[in-house]
């Protein structure tokens, strides 16, 4: 604990709150989430601590429910397109040949299609629901991450102890997890911290543009949706989960920097 | 007169060149080379930047590296003539019979592995020892090669390590499974004069020590294309 740099520290501290709040909602949240409890737009009281919302709902409990909405949700794509995004960039560059340039291809093809449109055109088709939700950000994001895993790998394999490994009549498997990827995790992991900071903003993008998390159910970006007009009359509901949209993104950045930093001095600085 | 330990007849190497913008070509490069070596000699391979040393070297492990290939000749190891035999059989004789220590070790050493698991790995994935018996072997080895602390060296991992002790711990790789035949392809080439030095005293010491052991007739075979090198540990030379 002693050696954990204070950015690291301030980094944890907030991240840490921010997925307890989001695992312990029901037992911290003061009100139910889409229970009306006062009048529209309150200011902060000791009965409402950070007022109410557009409708009369308390903005602490929305605040806390929907914290853990959109985390449960970037989570849950981050590590869906780590899954596939670095198995199938691994694959590829262990592959090589044409089995790369299809896949590669068929990645350079969804990336050149900007994945908002991308989502948007989907999720007017689509029921917009959690499931389809996750499923549709860690498709479009495990491109991104295919694209490093394979840059990452493609460097990998041509080291003498990945062809001592073939040469020996390894399967594919082995290659892939017990010689590549020790020997790339350190920028995955650098990767994975902005890869969710992404699925948190793309996730609220959408819950804001009407297109995400559907009402009644709560979710930082669709509480800016829903109080944005109250900016014009000076009242801050709109502001809040702005607020934990940034702290989030900057101690899950601390956090991601730290690992790297730590994993780079174990491997003497290749990473 | 006995049979040689490694005798090579009319090798015939090739490899496929892409010049820019123009349609890939065949070329040569070894044109037949014949040479034997004796069980327990050194022989010494010198040849200018490009000349095919380490590729002549691979050769006696049956082994084209990337798009090299090996078109015509023989290559007799133990009596076999290695480039007819298939894949199955050339990996028994890769690690077991024959080993090889590369120019690099800091890129054929896994970084995210410990030393230890990678020296011993081959005698124990040959059959050769058991894993207690190649780690006692590993650390003799060490000590041989006058590596510090020899019995914990193999838990660090190979940043952990300096390059020439890197190197030293390749040797000790290609060693650990009582090989009969090491191809050394440059094992000094990224040290520094000293440490070369110091290597090639460790390596001369470590096959007069292994020659010594009884249960081992035949002897290993290092390749070194600097001629002082050469001239320094050799009993014979090829240019």
């Amino acid at each position: 604990m002693k050696n954990i740099p204070i950015s690291a520290m301030i980094g944890l501290f907030f991240t840490g709150l921010y997925f307890l709040m989001a695992i312990f909602a029901p037992l911290l949240a003061p009100y139910g989430m889409a229970e009306i409890v006062g009048d529209v737009w309150e200011p902060s009281s000791s009965q409402f601590l950070l007022g109410t919302d557009s409708i009369g709902r308390d903005l602490l409990s929305r605040m806390i429910y929907g914290g853990r909405t959109t985390i449960f949700i970037a989570t849950a794509a981050t590590i869906l397109s780590f899954t596939l995004g670095s198995v199938l960039g691994f694959f590829a560059a262990v592959s090589g040949g044409w089995v790369d340039q299809v896949i590669s291809r068929f990645v350079d093809l969804i990336m050149s299609i900007p994945s908002l449109i991308f989502a948007l055109v989907v999720l007017s088709v689509m029921p917009t629901t959690v499931p389809i939700l996750i499923l549709l950000m860690g498709l479009l994001d495990s491109t991104r991450v295919y694209r490093l895993a394979r840059a990452v790998a493609v460097d990998i394999t041509v080291m003498d102890y990945v062809e001592a490994a073939r040469l020996r009549g390894e399967k594919i498997g082995w290659i892939i997890f017990r010689e590549t990827l020790p020997n790339a995790l350190s920028p995955l992991v650098a990767e994975m911290g902005l890869r969710f900071i992404f699925a948190v903003l793309f996730v609220s993008t959408l819950s804001f543009l009407g297109l995400g998390v559907q009402p009644p159910q709560a979710d930082w970006g669709g509480i800016v949706k829903e109080n944005k007009e109250g900016i014009n009359y000076g009242i801050q509901a709109a502001l809040y989960p702005a607020y934990a949209i940034a702290t989030l993104c900057i101690s899950i950045n601390l956090v991601a920097d730290w690992i790297l930093n730590r994993t780079t001095s174990l491997k003497g600085g290749r990473g | 007169m006995t049979e040689p330990l490694l005798k090579v007849r009319g090798l015939k190497i090739g490899a496929t060149a892409y010049p820019p913008g123009e349609r890939p070509v065949a070329i040569k490069i070894v044109h037949g080379v014949d040479f034997d070596l004796e069980a327990g000699k050194v022989l010494g391979l010198i040849g200018e930047s490009g000349a095919g040393k380490s590729t002549i070297g691979l050769s006696a492990m049956a082994y084209g590296r990337g798009g090299v290939e090996i078109t015509g000749g023989e290559v007799w190891v133990n009596g076999r003539d290695i480039l007819k035999e298939n894949l199955r059989s050339l990996r028994r004789l890769r690690g077991a019979e024959v080993t090889y220590v590369s120019q690099s070790a800091a890129a054929s050493f896994n970084p995210a592995k410990k030393i230890m698991d990678q020296v011993t790995e081959a005698a124990i994935y040959q059959n050769k020892f058991s894993k207690s018996e190649a780690e006692e072997r590993a650390v003799e080895l060490f000590r041989k090669l006058g590596l510090p602390d020899p019995e914990n060296i193999g838990n660090r991992y190979p940043h952990q390590v300096s390059g020439g002790q890197l190197q030293r711990c390749m040797t000790a790789l290609a060693l650990c499974p009582e090989p009969d035949l090491v191809v050394f392809d440059e094992p000094t080439t990224a040290l520094d004069v000293t440490t070369q030095i110091d290597v090639l005293a460790a390596i001369k010491e470590a096959i007069a020590a292994t020659a010594l052991k009884p249960c081992i007739s035949r002897m290993t075979s290092p390749w070194s294309h600097r001629s002082a090198t050469t001239s320094w540990c050799c009993n014979k030379a090829k240019w």
